[in-house]
């Protein structure tokens, strides 16, 4: 086994890095609370590096990486006791099915959304600024900018839609491009 | 996709979509696979710009991460590893670059339950099945010697600390069974819950900070039959979270800030009422037999009743001051009385009240102390104004039980200046058998600086604080504290016992100093910061919810009614979490850690004085004026939150009911609790 590690050391990092993205959306998407979905992101990586050697290749990492991040999940609601559980366990699976459905690649999509975030004007920039890098409430944000608690919700909304459609866009006319 | 789908996805992106909502958009996402794909998308998109807003900005290189992550920490003593450790530890090792990335946060490495689980002491000293060692196996009996506590990691993180002579088992990692002595537990969330055993009842508890202590109240006497008594209480105390305590057949939720007795004495099998409760108006001379005060329920009156207490009885103290463990006159006595029997008691507990401290033999200023603290010389207060105070030399011995109040942790020895309260040991007119000392009134003990450790000097003389932040999102002010070798430093239950990036650090200056401690206190808060997810507004069902939406008490609902006051509360519901969301961003998350340190500090130091408190804790946790107005205004919003679900609910009620509701609640008598609906 430790022949087996030590051998296949770069190629997990490799592929861990790769899909850390992804992983982390998954994860996030099932657990909102942003240090419980970092702990739970360390425990996904410890367990791929220890189950590493049973990993096909033929395989997808990514799919493999989220079957036991969602068992993860599963357990840590059942640990915490949190009744009613968020999501019921088919919805888990739906979860499953659809990332690996629109997988695309996180640094193509990466590189694709900060042009598109060049993009957009400067109070939409601020808007997002105050959601995702200073993590404030709704409410929140909403007092900052002399607004309600509703049209920051719906600004919002708009922005995450649009810049969704600019990637899309961008990342199809590259895939044009390539081909 | 439908418009329903793509509001919901948005709204639960926002922490908005109410419980109900939730679980509207899981039965979406289970049955319709285009939900389930913008789902997938936008969560990527949300996931995308955080990692372009927060960690995008300080992506480094390789070479940078593993530089910033440095090497993981040692224990402080060998730990014989479990499987996980070395699995953990391998991953580190072999990973080296990138996911180490994700490990910078956690210094030590998750612990869970081996085979055969070992626990590290990571700080004091303790037997195991008595020899002195630095690791304890699964089911050994430990013993805390010396006079520090001992500092034990337990799974998954959690910690034992326990004071001087406690004993305990630790089973399964989760498991403490506390047989004598007290000791104060962490637990993260994620950790599952933690369990301590003792005699007396059991407490859990999770995603929480508590201290449990048995207090034995033995006769010190031992000339006395009852003396071979050993009843026992149950003392807990919840620092942080939420606690369960196990006693006789109940269970009790105990909340943060609460502390409860729970007596040893627990009733006869099958019966839960004592039989009798009267007030002690004598005591026979050997103790074996009492007389009680009962009221007979006319204006008024009272009968007595002779009983008798017998080697048999078992006994029980609560509220009593240390000492007084004894029957008493004045104290109220529950009595379960023996089968069969009119007057002899099977069980009784004592019930005291806080004003029966027993005066101290003789108290003053200390006004010396000898080189080695044995013996201190006390300046009497002079018995008439004008005459010269009188002084006594007291013997501070082994058995003497000390205390100190008003006094910050480095300083806690006898010290000129300093008041006391001296209780003589039987007998003696210069032993103490205890010492309470207090420092100068109007001193605040509360640290000068409280901060986070973000680098230490290579010689470790050297600790940079940053303070908390008045701004949410902008960093607090830094400062550069000196140690010196007279500062005294503590470090308790910190691992490795020495400062460290990201340790709390509260400092107490030294005189006519700005920048060099006199004292400093490292502590480890970081697992104490992970339940953050616990503090989130409280969903449908939770505790919080339900308090604040309850129907009073007064007020039975029909069944037709049930579903109304259901609406009324989903109406409201949003608002209500709207409004615990803003109160929560008003303080920032290093106020409110130092605000944590400084309630604990306030605690240690016996501060009581609502006002000192408030003001020490604002000036700890750097509160501005702005933010104190900002929670005055929640207070009101909170009240006019309430007000509102009030008059909703008043519109569904009969007459009858908005009657009982308008009358006025009985003068000085406590409010009907408000029942939950």
């Amino acid at each position: 086994l430790e022949a087996h590690r030590v051998e296949h050391r770069g190629e997990f990092i490799t592929l861990f890095l790769k899909h850390q993205a992804d992983l982390k959306a998954f994860i996030g998407s099932l657990v909102r609370d942003r240090h419980a979905r970092d702990d739970v992101l360390q425990e996904v990586a410890l367990t791929l590096w220890q189950r590493f050697s049973t990993y096909e290749p033929q395989r997808s990492f990514g799919a493999w990486a989220r079957g036991i991040a969602a068992k993860k999940i599963l357990q840590r609601w059942e640990k915490l006791d949190r009744m009613p559980q968020p999501f019921a366990p088919q919805v888990i699976q739906a979860l499953l099915d659809a990332y690996e459905r629109t997988a695309a690649a996180a640094p193509a999509r990466s590189d694709a959304l900060e042009r598109c975030l060049q993009d957009l004007p400067d109070k939409s920039r601020r808007l997002l600024e105050l959601r995702y890098e200073q993590a404030l409430t709704l409410g929140e944000i909403a007092r900052r900018v002399g607004s309600t608690l509703d049209a920051v919700h719906k600004a919002l909304s708009r922005l995450r839609t649009r810049l969704q459609e600019c990637v899309e866009q961008r990342l199809a006319a590259a895939g044009e491009r390539l081909s | 996709m439908s418009e329903r789908g793509d509001f919901l996805i948005h709204r639960y992106l926002d922490g908005l979509a109410s419980a109900a909502e939730e679980a509207e958009f899981g039965r979406l996402l289970a049955a319709d696979a285009r939900v389930a794909d913008a789902f997938a998308r936008a969560t990527r998109m949300d996931a995308a710009l955080e990692e372009l807003f927060v960690d995008g900005r300080d992506r480094r290189s390789a070479a940078a991460i593993v530089d910033a992550v440095a090497e993981p920490q040692a224990p402080a003593v060998p730990v014989r590893w479990s499987l996980r450790w070395v699995a953990a530890a391998a991953l580190l090792l072999a990973l080296g670059t990138g996911i180490l990335y994700l490990m910078r946060n956690r210094q030590q490495p998750p612990v869970t339950l081996a085979a055969n689980p070992v626990y590290a002491v990571a700080a004091g000293r303790v037997l195991v099945d008595g020899v002195e060692d630095g690791q304890i196996h699964d089911g050994a009996e430990v013993e805390v010697v010396g006079d520090q506590a001992a500092v034990i990691l337990l799974a998954d993180g959690a910690r034992a600390e326990l004071a001087p002579a406690t004993k305990a088992v630790i089973r399964h990692g989760r498991v403490i069974e506390l047989n004598e002595g007290s000791g104060q537990f962490q637990v993260a969330e994620a950790a599952g819950r933690l369990h301590v055993e003792t005699p007396v009842g059991k407490v859990s508890a999770a995603g929480t900070e508590f201290a449990v202590e048995l207090e034995p109240w033995e006769r010190e006497a031992t000339d006395e039959p009852m003396s071979q008594q050993v009843a026992m209480a149950l003392i807990v105390g919840v620092l942080s979270g939420n606690v369960d305590v196990h006693y006789g057949d109940r269970h009790y939720p105990l909340g943060i800030g609460e502390n409860r007795v729970y007596a040893a004495n627990k009733p006869p099998a099958g019966r839960k009422n004592p039989d009798i409760i009267g007030q002690v108006a004598m005591v026979s001379d050997g103790g074996r037999a009492i007389t009680l005060e009962l009221p007979d329920g006319k204006r008024g009156r009272t009968n007595k009743r002779l009983l008798y207490l017998t080697d048999e009885t078992r006994l029980a103290y609560v509220n009593v001051p240390w000492r007084r463990d004894r029957p008493t006159p004045g104290y109220q006595a529950s009595v379960w009385l023996a089968d069969g029997s009119t007057d002899t008691a099977a069980a009784v507990t004592f019930k005291g009240n806080k004003s029966s401290a027993p005066a101290p033999s003789l108290s003053g200023r200390v006004s010396g102390v000898s080189a080695d603290g044995k013996e201190i010389t006390l300046e009497l207060a002079p018995p008439k104004k004008g005459k010269p105070a009188a002084k006594a030399t007291i013997k501070i011995v082994e058995k003497t039980r000390a205390t100190y109040a008003l006094v910050p942790f480095f300083a806690e020895k006898p010290t000129v200046g300093y008041h006391v309260s001296v209780w003589l040991a039987d007998g003696s007119k210069d032993t103490a058998a205890a010492v309470a000392f207090s420092g100068k009134k109007g001193s605040a003990p509360m640290p000068d600086v409280t901060g986070t450790v973000t680098a230490v000097s290579a010689d470790g003389k050297e600790v940079t604080l940053q303070l908390p932040s008045r701004t949410k999102g902008q960093p607090g002010a830094k400062t550069t504290i000196k140690i010196t070798n007279e500062t005294k430093v503590s470090y308790p239950g910190v691992k490795g016992g020495r400062p460290a990036p990201g340790l709390t650090a509260s400092v107490w200056l030294a005189k006519n100093s700005s920048d060099t401690a006199a004292g400093i206190q490292f502590i480890d808060l970081r697992a104490a910061r992970k339940p953050d997810s616990a503090k989130t507004p409280a969903k449908k069902g939770d505790s919080g919810l339900s308090a604040f939406f309850a129907v009073p008490r007064v007020i039975e609902l029909t069944p037709e009614q049930q579903p109304k006051v259901t609406a009324i509360i989903h109406e409201l519901e949003p608002q209500y979490k709207d409004y615990l969301r803003r109160k929560e961003a008003v303080l920032t998350p290093d106020q409110k850690l130092a605000l944590a340190v400084a309630t604990r500090a306030a605690r240690e130091a016996g501060l009581t004085d609502k006002r000192q408190i408030q003001e020490a804790l604002d000036a700890a946790a750097n509160i501005t004026q702005e933010q104190k107005e900002r929670m005055q205004a929640f207070v009101r919003e909170e009240k006019d939150l309430r007000k509102r679900f009030l008059d909703k609910l008043t519109t569904i009620l009969t007459d009858e009911q908005k009657a009982k509701l308008a009358k006025p609640k009985p003068v000085g008598k406590a409010s009907a609790k408000p029942k939950v609906s």
